[in-house]
């Protein structure tokens, strides 16, 4: 095999036209080309990286501690909750200078709200507080309604059951039979009370049961000649528990003997007064048929619930007092300030879980010591015929004011319902409100939403706010607050701020304050900030209010670098290096200036020392630019 | 069995295809000799690298020094010379990936006001030198 190979070798070598070693050739040539063009184009990529750093050229102009932000101002025109808008507009007041907007006090209505209650006896409050009533929000304070009537009604025995403490009894109700009935039945064979069934009716809503005369009217028969039977009755209390509450009477409305054929016979019983224990607790009747001479296999029969029977043959109970009638009686008591009012405004929002029902609402009268019945301090509706529905209600009062509140300036509303009902109904107060305009009351009241820039001045940078206003007003006597909504509580304030007032002048003049460290309570995490400028308190003279400049700034302890590119490329300065004899701190950046470009650079988050200190900035292609504060 | 026993058949086969494998690994080695040439040239050629900060840390009495590699290939700081003297420095080895920086803490015991030639050297080579006057 060798020898062949050699033999090829040979015939290699002697080919003439050498095929093979142009190929040879061609592929070493390859190879050195690759190698070569590699070699050339990334020396050529690295010279030009080189060639573009010796090109770049950015100058320090500049580096001076930034204690201040610039003024933010408002991006969106200014709302005023009380006052008018005379003139100008929100970006007049983005600067100090000529133009400015022009607000004015108006008179404004003071509002109070009930601070307690008392029930009329016996409405009971089931739940809520005063504080529901302060908005008309759906969060309601509800009232139960009492039975405030009784009548004499009737309740029929039914064959439909419910169950007690797993115990099942007939149910009574006040509407006549309305099945087919059926036959209780007791078998006659000895002698003694044989129980015909347990019937129920159920005191929800019921506070009493007055005194009556009660007829029992029993729809029964027996079997037999020889039997001897009458029906009578238990009557007693039972809870919702299952156990008995109170046993009444036993053994009594006894009939006359029955007969063998169908009969309704009918007896009376003398019922005393009972108050309810507990609305969850029955009343209970227990049938009996009462055998007082046996016969085997012979029965005695009670039918009930058969509707048709006349009215007057079905099995039920007489004279019963029932309540006809429900009731509520609320009285709200707040109290107001004891200043001339103009007008005064009481408005009550309300529901009711049925429908139509005589309201009555009654502002008390303090000069004549009662609750007035018609006119001022009186409203009288029919409520909605929907249950639940919220119906406000308010009645404006413009004379003789002060005869609705006391000399110490306390007010009381009462609210009476009744409605001729067997059904118990919950009354649901959502808003009272006492609101009293005053000549006194001239007021301004103006908001605006100031947003900080955190992507320069971050929150974790910020040491506190200031609030700066430039205006004037007519009224020289007035003093005039900056306040700030405070995110955490929930409402406007000047807590922690240093300067909660200040009296203007008639010429434009500065007026600042400073949230000191409570600042991150008026600061929202995107930088957002509700300012408002009101006046201390409301008075006589209906001030006009021209603003020149509102604006918010952050107060921080940072630099600002003054940077000029000087070269022929974009630059991306990637670290500043501040530098003094004890510290070298590096701080990452991404700063891009064009070529030619002078820009400030401001950072939050980078003290400069006291004393003398050297400023390195580092490009991205890795030139270092040197700046000495001295 | 007639196969086997016909020399003349066998032997130009088997030829050939040795003559094949030795090129086709011939050709192997060439190509991944220039890989790899190419590779480092480009990786020498790729490497550059600042010193952002030097500083004599009185505190420390450690030489800091702070470094950015602004190249286009990562790089390993393998020595650092302080006046030709080989100085040990942590961390050890320092890799600093492209666009990377970092602190490299030289225990010198340096003189204030002393002039020092420093000198960082790559694993590729690559220097980077100058004179520092200890503050």
């Amino acid at each position: 095999m060798l020898q062949t190979i050699t033999k090829h070798l040979k015939r290699l070598r002697q080919e003439k036209r050498g095929v093979s070693n142009v190929i040879v050739v061609m592929l070493s040539l390859v190879l050195i080309v690759v190698i070569v063009s590699n070699v050339v184009l990334w020396s050529y990529q690295m010279n030009q990286f080189d060639w573009e750093k010796m090109q770049e050229k950015i100058e320090i102009g500049d580096v001076e501690r930034m204690k201040r932000s610039w003024w933010f101002t408002s991006e969106n025109e200014y709302t005023v909750n009380v006052g008018s808008h005379l003139n100008g507009t929100y970006t007049d007041t983005w600067t100090a200078d000529d133009t400015y907007e022009t607000f004015r006090e108006e008179s404004t209505s003071l509002s109070y709200s009930p601070s307690g209650y008392t029930l009329g006896d016996p409405t009971k409050c089931i739940s809520g507080s005063a504080q529901d009533l302060v908005t008309d929000n759906g969060a309601y304070m509800v009232f139960r309604s009492y039975s405030s009537a009784f009548s004499s009604q009737t309740v029929y025995n039914h064959r439909e059951s419910t169950i007690i403490a797993g115990t099942s009894y007939y149910e009574a109700k006040l509407n006549g039979a309305d099945a087919s009935g059926i036959n209780l039945d007791a078998l006659a064979s000895t002698t003694g009370r044989k129980l015909f069934g347990r019937f129920v009716y159920p005191l929800t809503g019921i506070t009493e049961i007055p005194a009556n005369t009660w007829a029992f009217y029993y729809r029964a028969c027996k079997t037999g000649p020889l039997t001897v039977a009458h029906c009578d009755v238990d009557v007693l209390i039972r809870k919702s528990d299952g156990n008995i509450r109170t046993l009444i009477a036993t053994d009594v409305a006894n009939s006359v003997n029955l007969d063998t054929s169908w009969s309704t016979v009918s007896t009376t019983y003398s019922w005393t007064h009972y108050t309810i224990a507990d609305e969850t607790d029955f009343l209970e009747v227990d049938y009996y048929a009462h055998v007082t001479n046996g016969q085997a296999n012979k029965h005695v029969y009670l039918r009930i619930d058969d509707s048709s029977l006349p009215i007057d043959d079905q099995t039920r109970l007489v004279g019963i007092m029932l309540p006809s009638a429900y009731a509520v009686e609320v009285e709200l008591a707040g109290s107001s300030n004891t200043q001339d009012w103009q007008s005064l405004t009481w408005t009550i929002d309300s529901a009711f879980t049925i429908g139509i029902l005589n309201v009555t609402l009654q502002l008390y009268n303090y000069n004549t010591n009662e609750y007035p019945t018609t006119g001022d301090g009186y409203i009288s509706y029919i409520s909605s015929s929907t249950s639940n529905t919220d119906e406000t209600k308010n009645q404006t009062i413009t004379l003789n004011l002060t005869r609705f509140r006391s000399l110490t300036g306390e007010w009381k509303i009462r609210m009476l319902t009744v409605k001729e009902t067997i059904s118990q109904f919950d009354l649901k107060v959502d808003w009272v409100e006492f609101g009293v305009t005053s000549p006194n009351s001239y007021t301004l009241d103006v908001t605006g939403e100031f947003v900080l820039d955190l992507s320069i001045f971050p929150l974790a940078y910020v040491r506190s706010i200031e609030i700066q206003i430039l205006y004037r007003a007519n009224d020289s006597l007035e003093n005039w607050c900056l306040r700030a909504y405070n995110w955490t509580e929930g409402e406007y304030s000047y807590t922690g701020f240093n300067s909660t007032e200040h009296l203007p002048a008639t010429d434009f003049t500065y007026y600042e304050t400073n949230l000191t460290n409570a600042w991150q309570s008026y600061v929202q995490s995107n930088g957002t900030i509700r300012a408002k400028f009101c006046d201390k308190e409301p008075d006589s003279n209906q001030t006009t209010i021209d603003i020149d400049f509102l604006g918010v700034r952050i107060i921080i302890d940072g630099a600002k670098f003054r940077f000029k590119n000087k070269g022929s490329a974009t630059s991306r300065i990637v670290a500043i290096w501040v530098i003094n004899a004890t510290t070298h701190n590096r701080y990452d950046a991404n700063f891009f200036l064009n070529s030619g470009e002078k820009a400030d650079y401001i950072r939050a988050d980078i003290f400069l020392p006291t004393d003398n200190f050297i400023i390195k900035v580092v490009t991205e292609r890795g030139n270092i630019e040197v700046f000495r504060s001295d | 069995m007639r196969v086997f026993r016909d020399k003349r058949g066998i032997t130009p086969v088997l030829s050939n295809l040795l003559l094949t494998v030795v090129a086709v690994a011939a050709m192997s080695i060439a190509t991944t000799a220039t890989y790899v040439i190419t590779t480092n040239l480009r990786d020498n050629m790729s490497e550059r690298i600042v010193i952002e900060d030097l500083w004599f840390n009185d505190s420390t009495n450690n030489l800091d020094i702070y470094l950015h590699n602004v190249g286009k290939v990562a790089l390993y700081i393998s020595a650092v010379y302080i006046n030709g003297t080989k100085h040990p420095f942590v961390p050890t080895p320092l890799v600093l990936e492209i666009g990377e920086h970092g602190w490299l803490d030289v225990p010198c015991g340096c003189v204030s006001g002393n002039m020092y030639y420093v000198d960082i050297v790559t694993r590729r080579g690559t220097h980077v030198a100058d004179y520092y006057k200890a503050s």
